[in-house]
């Protein structure tokens, strides 16, 4: 797709799904007048930040052929490991410091490496690894609290409540993530080391790409990105109870796969994973704007992302079968010259 | 690395903490008191904050009723639940208190116990049918809601009134019958307008979102409804964003009720942002769970199955209601 004389280049998957969520908040802002205020925006984009941010860590995992199924848990056992740390023992006693921080990206580092290397060296499959990796880490967790809540108050609440310039902290940081997410996946080596090894593992090995260092380097940064996304829950809610990150890897990885990145890896956009992120937090708050019935929730949002996958299914397949007839035009054409 | 070499030792340190989680003191895997000569087993749903607190009720009531308790935790999983009460009767337990994960498929769990010779009660959360099971000791759901009801018709006082309604659990009795209550109670008070039902699945983060949604869109709500205590910490944070953070009787308040009386419903209270806590009567619960099961193991009567309504506490009353809530003794 052409713009003008500027070239820019926006994937079929990325208009598809700008598409759902215009048509989806269209739907809203129908029933709810105040739907686009200016506030209730701020709200969504609010509270898809930490999913958007957790997202862009597993796109590139899953666009390397791979799977992270630990990143609840590595949210969990991070904040969890930071809090007793800073000497917090109980959901009313105990502050966190700038050290909460610090212990909580390098806990989370570990459990990605911890993955990384789980898989290189048992050569099993990520989705094993992780999986056993989740129930560890989040047991890891339970131990240490035993089922209790914890406080979470002092400087670990400020990347969820402070404001930039009027702008909330975690939306401005979810905007440099995708920027800086896509500019590495597009344009540097390493997004392209990313890319080819999902695209054909096979191939990857043959011409001696480091599969090894991009795998470490790929499941640090899904690490990493659970880690701040984790900071900014935290923060938001100003507790931690045994129940933080369970089931979120889940909701990551819905936003990435909708956000059109292919599940079996070699094909991905973080930007289109943030969109994912913000479909989802769409739905949910546009369900609560309109009251709507408890019990259609879950049914309205299997639609929307069913609907969400077919379209663009649908479109890339047509996409696909044009560009195939042209490729064959041309060859044609070549052979009759 | 040597690939064999790695699996080996992962294999190794795997066996390592089998053999020291069984070594282990506390921390739920056991308790004996007195003699021992009767084991109770525990099935929980899940370990959570609630959860912790009944644990500990649990330990100080198997302390003075002389029976050793071995608890199993489902991990909200109804398949490992009916695989974790198939383990307790094999390893001898006498009785089993099971706390349902799932209301339904839990008959089958039961109906295999007591075939083993097995008592089954149940607490805090009900099976589907409560003639399932030989006693059954709960908090009283519906009731609650009634209560928290009747508090929100008060303190409106015949005024037009914004509430917010959060719901606990589609999957869960408690959750269920504490909304079907509110609604109970409300019918008849047409000057209290609920404006919103939010699903929350008793987590924090669907509490905050659904909040801070009503807050955009009702500016001056009037009152929420919590259905646990552990979602007070995202109403805070969510009225905080919009400096309507203020205590009970302040200009701007916000009337909020909640149940359980955990610590942070406890510490709510003292500093006087939440209206009411209607706080279990955990220390009872458990109490009664355990020796109703022993007088089944005993072949003594049996009570019949009982609910506890939540004990209605307010910021006013909490100084002289302190020993009521469990979430305050620390």
């Amino acid at each position: 797709m052409t713009v003008n004389r500027l070239r820019i280049r926006v994937s079929p998957q990325i208009i598809v799904l700008l598409a759902v969520i215009v048509v989806t908040a269209s739907v809203f802002a129908l029933q709810s007048g105040t739907f686009l205020s200016p506030g209730n925006v701020s709200n969504i984009l609010l509270q898809s930040s930490a999913t958007a941010i957790a997202a862009i860590g597993m796109t590139y995992v899953i666009v390397a052929g791979w799977i992270d199924l630990s990143v609840g848990s590595l949210i969990n056992v991070a904040v969890v490991v930071a809090l007793a740390a800073s000497g917090v023992t109980s959901a009313a006693s105990g502050t966190s410091s700038v050290w909460t921080y610090i212990v909580i990206f390098a806990v989370a580092l570990l459990g990605g490496l911890v993955n990384a290397l789980l898989i290189q060296f048992l050569k099993v499959h990520p989705l094993l690894v992780t999986l056993g990796t989740l129930t560890l880490f989040r047991g890891i967790a339970l131990h240490i609290t035993g089922g209790g809540n914890r406080a979470a108050d002092g400087p670990i609440q400020f990347l969820g409540r402070e404001q930039l310039f009027g702008i909330a902290l975690p939306i401005i940081i979810a905007v440099v993530f995708v920027i800086v997410g896509d500019f590495v996946m597009r344009r540097t080596t390493f997004g392209r080391f990313v890319v080819a090894i999902g695209g054909s593992p096979r191939s990857a090995v043959e011409t001696g790409l480091p599969i090894n260092r991009v795998r470490i380097a790929v499941f640090a940064i899904s690490a990493f990105c659970a880690a701040v996304a984790g900071i900014i829950i935290v923060g938001r809610i100003g507790t931690v109870q045994t129940s933080l990150g369970s089931g979120y890897e889940f909701t990551v990885i819905t936003a990435v796969i909708v956000g059109g990145t292919s599940i079996f890896g070699g094909k991905g956009s973080v930007v289109g994973s943030a969109l994912g992120a913000l479909l989802l937090s769409l739905i949910d708050n546009g369900l609560n704007r309109i009251d709507a019935s408890i019990y259609v929730y879950d049914v309205v949002r299997g639609l929307v992302l069913v609907a969400a996958v077919l379209a663009d299914s649908l479109i890339s397949g047509r996409l696909q079968r044009v560009a195939a007839q042209r490729r064959k035009k041309y060859l044609a054409s070549r052979a009759t010259a | 690395m040597n690939r064999t070499r790695l699996s080996i030792g992962i294999a190794a340190v795997a066996a390592v903490g089998i053999v020291l989680s069984g070594c282990s003191a506390g921390g739920g895997g056991g308790t004996g008191g007195g003699d021992g000569d009767v084991t109770i087993g525990i099935s929980l749903d899940k370990i959570v904050a609630f959860r912790e607190g009944e644990q500990k009720y649990l330990n100080e009531a198997a302390e003075k009723l002389g029976v050793t308790l071995a608890y199993q935790n489902a991990e909200e999983d109804a398949q490992r639940q009916s695989s974790q009460i198939e383990t307790l009767i094999s390893q001898g337990a006498q009785g089993i208190a099971v706390m349902p994960f799932d209301p339904v498929a839990i008959q089958a769990d039961i109906k295999a116990a007591q075939d083993a010779g097995v008592v089954v009660t149940s607490f805090d959360q009900a099976p589907s049918d409560l003639s399932w099971v030989s006693y059954y000791v709960g908090g009283d759901p519906l009731s609650d809601g009634k209560a928290a009801a009747a508090e929100f018709i008060r303190i409106a006082d015949g005024k037009p009134f914004t509430l917010l309604e959060l719901q606990g659990a589609l999957n869960s009795d408690n959750g269920i019958k504490r909304s079907e209550g509110l609604h109970e109670g409300l019918e008849g008070a047409d000057n209290i307008t609920i404006v919103g039902q939010v699903p929350t699945d008793w987590a924090p983060e669907p509490a905050l979102a659904g909040i801070e949604n009503a807050l955009q869109q009702y500016p001056d709500l009037n009152g929420i409804y919590l259905p646990t205590d552990g979602q007070i910490p995202s109403a805070y944070s969510a009225l905080e964003a919009v400096d309507r953070k203020v205590k009970v009787g302040e200009e701007g308040h916000v009337t909020i009720i909640s149940i359980d009386g955990d610590p942070v419903g406890c510490q709510a209270l003292k500093d006087g942002y939440v209206d009411m806590v209607l706080a279990t009567d955990v220390p009872t619960m458990t109490y009664n769970v355990l020796e109703q099961t022993l007088a089944g193991i005993k072949g003594e009567t049996v009570k019949e199955s009982e609910l506890l309504p939540g004990i209605p506490v307010t910021p006013e009353n909490i100084a002289d209601n302190e020993a009521n809530v469990w979430g305050c003794a620390g």
